[in-house]
């Protein structure tokens, strides 16, 4: 058996118990209990560290019991803790004992754009001024990257801003208030109309200018693109172009 | 020209006038940051948070009992919780 496989199988003994995979002393073998509560215990670790406000909200027992249960779905996929949240608020939304709180999948995909806006690459806005030329036309086909610690999110039913700032002091949100967008921006949280949300995720979906207006247009008729634009270019968000 | 194009037209003149301006300022803020990312939050990837390397000692036979998924946090603080159950 090579080192990589005896990690592996190794790994699989710990994401699923089953001891006889694994090629090891019996004294050994009694001991991996150990070893995986450590593995469990730093992965509900990390877990709790990026979705802090699902954990305000449930309180630790729970979220450390959805913790647990997220973690025998989901083996984790990188050596890298920082990633190991990735795919918790799809485990939430399909949670039976998380139906009596439907927002709480919409809050964790919050807390994990904040978590990844928080690690992403620094990258340096792009050199704007190939752009002064164009014409206005010319500008509409422009076709924006934007910056690694810069997303959307947007929940069609929840308010997710007021949630989020319910606790950084703010007031308890009331839950029937609607659907709320928000632009996470590295440590940063703004509050998004929902037309400027979508112009910005159209934008990220590497559609051009005039494709992102006409998909906010589709929510707001009379949305007027200036100020989203204007923030992002205006914070340095847009790091390269190109014309389609 | 229709409104959409004098939409897009004076987006465009008013995000390049104050991106060209800033994105100098930007940079500069980004060099400044750029130690800080990542240091903040970091501690997760070792044991050290821990305090001990035997932590998961106690998790050793932990199981997910249904008593444990009864939310006790900020969630009881929430207005409109009744109707949203209700869904």
């Amino acid at each position: 058996m090579s080192y990589l496989d005896a990690i592996a199988r190794f790994a699989d003994a710990l994401n699923d118990g089953a001891d006889e995979a694994v090629p090891v002393s019996a004294v050994t073998r009694s001991n991996l209990g150990y070893y995986r509560g450590n593995v469990a215990a730093n992965r509900g670790s990390a877990l709790q560290a990026g979705f802090p406000t699902v954990m305000a909200l449930v309180g630790v027992s729970y979220f450390d019991a959805l913790a647990l249960a997220y973690q025998q779905a989901q083996p984790s996929v990188s050596g890298n803790l920082h990633d190991d949240g990735v795919a918790l608020a799809d485990f939430i939304a399909g949670f039976a004992p998380a139906q009596s709180l439907p927002y709480l999948a919409d809050v964790a995909r919050l807390d994990w754009a904040v978590h990844r806006a928080h690690f992403a690459a620094d990258v340096p806005p792009a050199d704007l001024t190939p752009l002064q030329s164009l014409s206005p036309a010319e500008f509409g086909l422009v076709r924006l990257s934007l910056h690694p610690a810069c997303t959307v999110v947007q929940s069609g039913a929840w308010p997710i801003h007021a949630i989020d700032r319910m606790h950084h002091a703010g007031p308890p949100a009331q839950l029937d208030a609607g659907g709320e967008s928000v632009l996470v921006l590295r440590d940063e949280i703004h509050l998004l109309d929902a037309a400027a949300a979508r112009l910005i995720d159209t934008l990220q979906q590497g559609l051009n200018i005039n494709a992102a207006c006409e998909a906010a247009w589709q929510i707001c008729a009379d949305f007027d693109p200036g100020p989203t634009l204007s923030l992002l270019f205006g914070r340095g968000l847009v790091t390269g172009f190109a014309i389609s | 020209m229709d409104q959409k194009q004098r939409l897009i037209a004076s987006a465009f003149a008013a995000a390049l006038t104050c991106g060209v301006a800033l994105s100098a300022h930007a940079a500069d803020a980004n060099a400044n940051n750029e130690k800080c990312y990542g240091i903040a939050k970091a501690g997760q990837n070792d044991c050290a948070g821990n305090g001990h390397a035997c932590a998961g000692q106690a998790k050793k036979d932990m199981d997910a009992g249904d008593w444990k998924y009864v939310p006790a946090g900020t969630c009881e603080k929430m207005g409109g919780m009744t109707k949203a159950m209700g869904k």
